[in-house]
């Protein structure tokens, strides 16, 4: 019959025949989640779910919440598979938009039904807590490639005036509008609409000049 | 929306803190005007898409793989047997295995195959009512719905309560089958199981989501049902012998099943579905159609 029976209870090593999904490029993995194969699933999971999980978790505040967000991502991509284009950018650049937006509903109906002040970003020298478990994703190219995008983008962050960085952060990672930051910094809101433009078009070309000199 | 209020909005807009009704007319209104349009496409928008980057990696709870896949998955196999529910003209059917103990030790011959009783429910009379069924697969519609049918059934004498009653058996298979699921998904003792297809079922694909503790396997196949009236048989795996655990007919693309497994799942290392005769068979013949490719203990 040709079947193995043995198998282990641990994540086997690839039978002779079976198919290497690590192998796969995002835009297969997408195609064959399209077919309902659920071995895609699993790889794009260890593939992304660090900056998927993390970044969740940076928005969310709390390891339940951040898992809540990151189930419906995954929800979200294995009922539709195709809302994804590849003619529209990267998987990476999309899943983690997807993940953004998750966040920042449920933060948003939070505090619609609570009207409470939002978890925000941890303080200065406050880090989330993390739970010692190994990292799965284990293909070395794509945390190389992670390690280095993480190092261009912190620094360009990290150059921006701590009152424009303020406001990038408010907006993107507490999910605020233009009006809330203003509320919440006691400012006018012109002044944070300029901050912000000021912040974004100024961490482009920072964000331009890592990637030019990290090419070289 | 005019250019000053695309001007108000671009910031929230590209932030995605805007409502979907005002993120729907933003969007449409914005390639009216090419220089702010070409200043959201190469300014806010591949800027924004890079801050995920700045986030600090940290560490994965402990089973969250499990419990994030195992979601997806069974999300999809509930959407798909409620599909399956409402498409089925006239007669729904539901099978469930009923286990049955071990009587002496048996070694490593193979278990019993369980006992099947199909659950037939009788012909709805029309779409209206085969929509009530799959809308009382929702509880908190149900209490409502219930008070609706009660009436219904005191007018129509007769018949009506038999369909009140029909009606209230089906949603109360459901919602059991709902809180199950859910139970098993939240248990930390729940592992994922990915099956592989084999040369027999090539365009099929399938999982298991199962905890040893309880005996129960929540397995969701996407495929080609068989052609003839074969049944889907699990099967566990220990030294290489397989122990029969349910049997199931599958009638869709889509499928899923909980199987409340006769025998103790705990010690045994894999899982196999085949195709069998209707009822199935004491031991494997030549039409596993998956097997198990991995097993996760995160």
């Amino acid at each position: 019959m040709g079947v193995n029976y043995m198998l282990s209870d641990t994540k086997t090593p690839k039978q002779v025949g079976e198919e290497d999904y690590t192998s796969l490029s995002d835009q297969q993995l997408v195609a064959r989640l399209v077919e309902r194969d659920p071995n895609a699933l699993t790889a794009i999971y260890d593939r992304y779910i660090r900056p998927i999980y993390s970044l969740a978790i940076k928005m969310m505040g709390r390891r339940e919440r951040a898992e809540e967000v990151v189930q419906e991502v995954f929800i979200k991509l294995w009922r539709k598979p195709y809302s994804y284009d590849p003619q529209r950018g990267a998987f990476i650049n999309w899943i983690l938009g997807v993940t953004h937006n998750q966040a920042i509903d449920e933060l948003q109906r939070e505090r619609n039904h609570e009207r409470t002040v939002s978890h925000a970003l941890p303080v200065a020298g406050e880090e989330e807590q993390s739970i010692d478990v190994p990292d799965l994703s284990a293909d070395p190219a794509e945390a190389a490639w992670f390690s280095v995008r993480m190092d261009i983008v912190r620094e360009a962050l990290q150059r921006l005036p701590v009152a424009q960085r303020q406001v990038v952060e408010l907006a993107y990672f507490s999910g605020l509008t233009q009006a809330e930051i203003a509320v919440r910094l006691t400012e006018p809101l012109g002044t944070i609409k300029t901050r912000t433009r000021l912040a974004l078009q100024k961490l482009k070309v920072i964000l331009e000049e890592e990637d030019l000199r990290g090419e070289r | 929306m005019n250019r000053a209020d695309l001007e108000e909005k671009i910031a929230d807009y590209a932030f995605g803190s805007i409502s979907e009704a005002e993120r729907e007319a933003f969007a449409a209104e914005l390639p009216n005007y090419p220089d702010l349009a070409t200043e959201y496409c190469t300014i806010w928008q591949p800027t924004i898409e890079s801050l995920p980057f700045a986030v600090e990696p940290v560490d994965l709870p402990a089973g969250m793989r499990q419990r994030v896949l195992g979601a997806a998955l069974a999300d999809a196999g509930a959407t798909a047997r409620a599909t399956q529910s409402a498409r089925l003209n006239g007669v729904v059917t539901t099978q469930v295995a009923i286990p049955q103990p071990a009587k002496g030790t048996v070694g490593i011959q193979a278990a019993p195959v369980p006992t099947m009783v199909e659950r037939k429910i009788v012909a709805l009379p029309n779409s209206w009512w085969r929509k009530l069924v799959v809308l009382f697969s929702r509880p908190v519609v149900a209490l409502s719905g219930m008070a609706v049918l009660l009436l219904i059934s005191l007018v129509s004498v007769g018949w009506g309560i038999g369909l009140n009653n029909q009606l209230n058996q089906t949603q109360a298979q459901l919602t059991a089958e709902q809180q199950e699921i859910t139970t098993l998904l939240a248990d930390h003792d729940t592992r994922m199981v990915a099956l592989q297809p084999t040369a027999n079922w090539q365009r099929g694909y399938g999982s298991a989501v199962y905890d040893p503790d309880k005996n129960l396997i929540y397995v969701t196949m996407s495929g080609p049902p068989p052609s003839d009236n074969s049944n889907c048989q699990v099967w566990a795996l220990k030294n290489g012998q397989p122990t029969s655990l349910g049997v199931f007919k599958m009638t869709a693309w889509d499928f899923s099943y909980m199987i409340h497994s006769p025998t103790d799942l705990r010690g045994y290392s894999g899982l196999m579905i085949s195709w069998e005769k209707p009822g199935g068979a004491s031991a494997p013949t030549n039409n596993t159609i998956m097997v198990e490719g991995q097993i996760e203990n995160n």
